[in-house]
C-alpha cells in the first residue's frame, strides 16, 4: 500500500462517512420535497388559501391576480438545506478527527481523510442542489402547465398584447446560473474554512467558526467599501471584474483552498488527542 | 520491540507526568502497567501508539516513530480504551469496513472470539450493552493480529464468565512476535496473564521486572513473620512479603506487591537491581 494515499484506504474512508451518513443522505430529497410543499401550503400562503379557502378567489381573475402578485423567488431560502445538510453529514465525522482515539488511530492517512471529507461535502452540496433544482424545475413546469395560459389570457384582457412575466413569478425556477451556481461557489469557498476550524477550535468549534467567518465577511465587507470608496471617488465607477481579472480570481481562490486545506490537513497530522 | 529513551511528557509545564523513562519492551511478553489513578498509565499507552507526541526524549515502537502515525505503524497496533467508541452500525459493517485496513485481521478468528463472548455477530452495536460493546472491541483488536496491542482496563465491564474467557483468549493469542501492553486497575482480573510489570509512580518507571525475576527475589505468605518486607492484614491472616531466600516458588500476589510498592516506596531500595529490564 501507497504509504499517503492508496485507493482502497481511500474508498474505505468513504464508505466509513457514507455508513455513517446514509440515512441522512437518503433523506435529502425527501426533506427537500417537505421543503417546496411547506413553502408552497405554509398557513395563508395562496395555495393555502386557494385548498383550505378558495372563498378567497371568487373569481379565476381574483386567483391569477393574486397568483401574480406573489413573490415566489423566496423559495430560494430552501437552499439554506445545503449548509445545513453539510453540517450535520460532516460535523460527526470532524468531531471524532478532533477527540476520537479510535478514528486517530485508523490505518487511514490524513492525506485521504482531507480527500474524503472534501469530495465528500462537494458530493452533498451537489446532490442537495441537484435536489432543489429538480423540484423547482418540476414544480414550476406543472405550474406552468396548470396556470400560464390562463395567466396569459388575463394579462391581455388587461390591455397587455406583449405580457412580459416578473421572474420572481411562480412561471420561473430560481436562475441557475447566477442563484444556484453563485450560492455552490460560496459553499465552495466556505467549505475548507468549516473543515479548518472544526479541528482547530477544540472546544464549541462550530460556534467559533460563525465567529471566525462573521469576522471574515465583516473584514472584507468593510475593505471592499473602503477600497471601491477610493476607487470611486473621481467619479467613475470601475466594476469588480474588471478590476480583477478572471485568472486573478481563479488563482486566488486556489491559493485559499489550498492554504485552507493544507492548514486543515497539517492540523489533523499534528493533533493530539 | 520497543525502546523508550528519556522520555519526558507534560500537559501543562508545571506538571510533569513523566521525567525522563526509559526501558525497553520485548515481543512475546504480556506487559502489566501498573499506578496509581492520574499516574500517567493511559499517557503512556497514548504516547506508544502516538496519539500524544513526547515532550522529551523518543519512543521507537518496530523501528517507526509513534507520532509520525505512519500507516503501515497503524495497521500494527490496536489500542482498546477503556470507553468503547464504536459505530452504532451492525458489526458485519464494522468488520466489513474496518477489517481491510488491517492486512493480518482474521475473520474467522473475529467470530470465533464473539462466540466465545456470547456475542451474536449479527447484532447492530447500538444494541450492546457496554460489556457487549468491550467484547466486540477486543475481539475487533485481537482478530487485527497487531504485533502491539495496547489494552487501558480491558475488563472493566465485562461479566465474570467474560473475564474468565478473555484470559484464556489473551493467554492463546500472545506469541513470539506480539506485545501485549495492559493497563489496569482490576489486577485480579489478570494477574496469571502478566509476565512482566512495569510500574509508574512519581513521574518514574519505578518497577520495570518479569514476574520470573521477582518470584526468583520475594516470595508471599500468610503468618506472622517479623522479617516481612510488608505485610497487610487479611481476612485469613496476615498477608506478607518476604526475602525469598530459599527459592521457595509461591504465586506472585500483584496486587499484594503493588499495595507495599505504593505504602512502603523504600521496599524498591531493598529491590533496587530489579530496575534493570530483564525479560525472562
Amino acid at each position: 500500500m501507497h504509504k499517503h494515499l492508496h485507493i482502497k484506504r481511500l474508498s474505505l474512508a468513504i464508505r466509513e462517512l457514507w455508513q455513517m451518513n446514509r440515512l441522512l443522505i437518503v433523506s435529502i430529497p425527501f426533506v427537500m420535497l417537505l421543503s417546496f410543499a411547506l413553502y408552497y401550503l405554509w398557513p395563508d400562503s395562496v395555495f393555502y388559501n386557494k385548498l383550505f379557502a378558495p372563498d378567497n378567489f371568487p373569481t379565476p381573475d381574483s386567483w391569477i391576480q393574486t397568483l401574480l402578485s406573489k413573490n415566489f423567488g423566496e423559495k430560494v431560502f430552501i437552499l439554506v438545506l445545503v449548509p445545513l445538510y453539510l453540517v450535520l453529514c460532516t460535523k460527526p465525522y470532524l468531531d471524532k478527527l478532533n477527540k476520537s482515539e479510535r478514528a486517530n488511530l485508523m490505518p487511514i492517512t490524513h492525506i485521504e481523510r482531507t480527500i474524503t471529507l472534501t469530495l465528500y461535502g462537494i458530493g452533498i452540496a451537489c446532490f442537495t442542489f441537484s435536489c432543489f433544482v429538480l423540484y423547482d424545475y418540476v414544480l414550476t413546469s406543472w405550474f406552468r402547465s396548470l396556470y400560464y395560459e390562463d395567466t396569459i389570457a388575463y394579462l391581455e384582457r388587461q390591455g397587455d398584447l406583449y405580457p412580459t412575466l416578473y421572474q420572481n413569478s411562480i412561471f420561473f425556477t430560481i436562475p441557475f446560473s447566477k442563484v444556484i451556481v453563485g450560492f455552490f461557489i460560496i459553499i465552495l469557498l466556505l467549505l475548507p474554512l468549516y473543515f479548518l476550524s472544526l479541528v482547530f477550535f477544540k472546544k464549541y468549534s462550530f460556534l467559533l467558526f460563525i465567529g471566525v467567518l462573521s469576522g471574515i465577511i465583516v473584514f472584507i465587507v468593510f475593505v471592499l467599501r473602503k477600497w471601491l470608496m477610493s476607487i470611486e471617488s473621481p467619479g467613475v465607477l470601475v466594476p469588480l471584474e474588471e478590476t480583477l481579472p478572471q485568472i486573478l480570481h481563479i488563482l486566488l481562490v486556489f491559493v485559499y483552498w489550498s492554504l485552507a486545506l493544507g492548514t486543515f490537513y497539517y492540523k489533523l497530522k499534528e493533533k493530539e488527542i | 520491540m520497543i525502546a523508550i529513551d528519556n522520555l519526558s511528557f507534560h500537559y501543562k509545564k508545571d506538571m510533569t507526568i513523566f521525567d525522563h523513562i526509559s526501558t525497553t519492551m520485548a515481543p512475546g511478553h504480556i506487559y502489566g502497567l501498573l499506578g496509581l489513578n492520574g499516574i500517567g498509565k493511559t499517557t503512556l499507552l497514548k504516547l506508544l501508539c502516538g496519539l500524544l507526541f513526547p515532550k522529551g526524549g523518543s519512543i521507537k515502537v518496530n523501528d517507526f516513530t509513534p507520532s509520525d502515525r505512519r500507516v503501515d505503524f497503524l495497521s500494527d497496533i490496536y489500542f482498546v480504551t477503556d470507553e468503547v467508541d464504536l459505530p452504532n452500525w451492525k458489526i458485519s459493517n464494522l468488520l466489513d469496513i474496518y477489517s481491510p485496513l488491517y492486512p493480518k485481521f482474521d475473520k474467522k478468528y473475529f467470530e470465533d472470539i464473539l462466540t466465545s463472548f456470547q456475542v451474536d455477530s449479527r447484532e447492530n452495536i447500538k444494541a450492546l450493552s457496554y460489556g457487549q460493546r468491550k467484547k466486540v472491541n477486543i475481539a475487533f483488536a485481537l482478530a487485527t493480529n497487531a504485533s502491539l496491542l495496547l489494552m487501558d482496563e480491558p475488563t472493566n465491564g465485562l461479566d465474570i464468565p467474560s473475564k474468565t474467557q478473555f484470559r484464556k483468549i489473551i493467554a492463546k493469542h500472545i506469541a513470539d512476535d506480539k506485545t501485549i501492553i495492559i493497563s489496569t486497575h482490576q489486577i485480579r482480573d489478570i494477574h496469571h496473564l502478566i509476565d512482566h510489570l512495569l510500574i509508574l509512580q512519581k513521574h518514574q518507571l519505578v518497577l520495570d521486572a518479569s514476574i520470573y525475576e521477582l518470584g526468583k527475589r520475594i516470595k508471599f505468605q500468610q503468618g506472622h513473620f517479623e522479617d516481612a518486607l510488608y505485610s497487610e492484614a487479611g481476612l485469613n491472616g496476615n498477608l506478607n512479603i518476604l526475602l525469598n531466600s530459599d527459592h521457595e516458588e509461591t504465586p506472585f500476589d500483584i496486587e499484594l506487591f503493588f499495595n507495599a510498592l505504593s505504602n512502603n516506596p523504600d521496599l524498591l531500595n531493598k529491590l533496587s537491581h530489579f530496575k534493570t529490564t530483564d525479560h525472562a
